[in-house]
């Protein structure tokens, strides 16, 4: 098999990146909840929820 | 989102999760004292994301009592995912472990109930407050606590339901009694990390 270099010090570092923007998102998200209409967020809340129990039946 | 004394009352469109929850509380609480605690009260919440299960705590109620809850699940298309025998259900419940319940013939979600066993378990039960949606109603333990246990927790998902619970409701918590938990479940770090960061 050919042999790879694998950089473990970026793949780390991009983990520590994702997660940072993982708890970005997370803080604008429930920023938007606070200051936008159930109807507005709750849509969009119920098409990714239904969509993936709709997955999961099949 | 509505903060009262009490109650948040939501005006989004029910999920097909919320659906589920609904028709089975509406059994159990015929049956027993509950609280939902966890994941799904930030999913009610309106964090973006999907859960395979809803925690609920119930009060330690008689056999006879949950032969009767066991038959009124049954009754209304609803299994055990984890045995079918009542006696059996029953003492894995005593055993303080957790039994799932889901629309026949399905695994998710499911609802998994506990009694409680821990000081924090039997505060989430006394300590509640109400979710309205609609003509229907969830009662859910303490938002400060369940923070402060999310944040024990420590997984990614865990301590992203936290800082989401905490920013939806932060106007509204009471802050004492958030501090007490992160204090006793000793999360001070983790809460100057991603709660009171600005």
């Amino acid at each position: 098999m050919e042999k790879i270099r694998i950089n473990l010090t970026k793949i780390d570092e991009l983990k520590k990146k994702n997660i940072k923007d993982r708890l970005w998102f997370v803080r604008y998200w429930a920023n938007y909840v606070r200051t936008h209409p159930d109807k507005e967020w709750g849509g969009q809340q119920k098409v990714l929820i239904d969509s993936a129990l709709k997955g999961a039946k099949k | 989102m509505k903060f009262q004394e009490g109650k948040i009352i939501l005006k989004k469109p029910l999920t097909e999760l919320d659906e589920f929850a609904i028709s089975i509380i509406k059994i159990i609480c015929r049956h027993a004292k509950y609280a939902v605690v966890s994941g799904y009260v930030a999913i009610l919440l309106g964090r973006s994301r999907v859960s395979e299960d809803i925690d609920l705590f119930i009060e330690e109620i008689s056999f006879k009592k949950f032969k009767q809850l066991f038959s009124d699940l049954e009754k209304n298309e609803f299994w055990f995912v984890n045995g079918d025998d009542a006696t059996e259900l029953y003492s894995i419940l005593k055993d303080n472990s957790s039994i799932r319940i889901a629309v026949h013939g399905r695994g998710v979600p499911n609802v998994e109930i506990k009694f409680p066993s821990e000081e924090t378990d039997f505060y989430s039960l006394n300590n509640t407050f109400r979710i309205i949606l609609g003509k229907n109603e969830i009662i859910a333990g303490s938002l400060e606590l369940n923070i402060a246990y999310k944040l024990r927790l420590g997984s990614q998902k865990d301590i992203e339901d936290a800082i989401h619970m905490f920013e939806v409701s932060k106007e509204h918590l009471n802050m004492e009694t958030l501090s007490y938990f992160i204090k006793k479940l000793k999360m001070e770090n983790r809460a100057a990390e991603h709660l009171w960061k600005k």
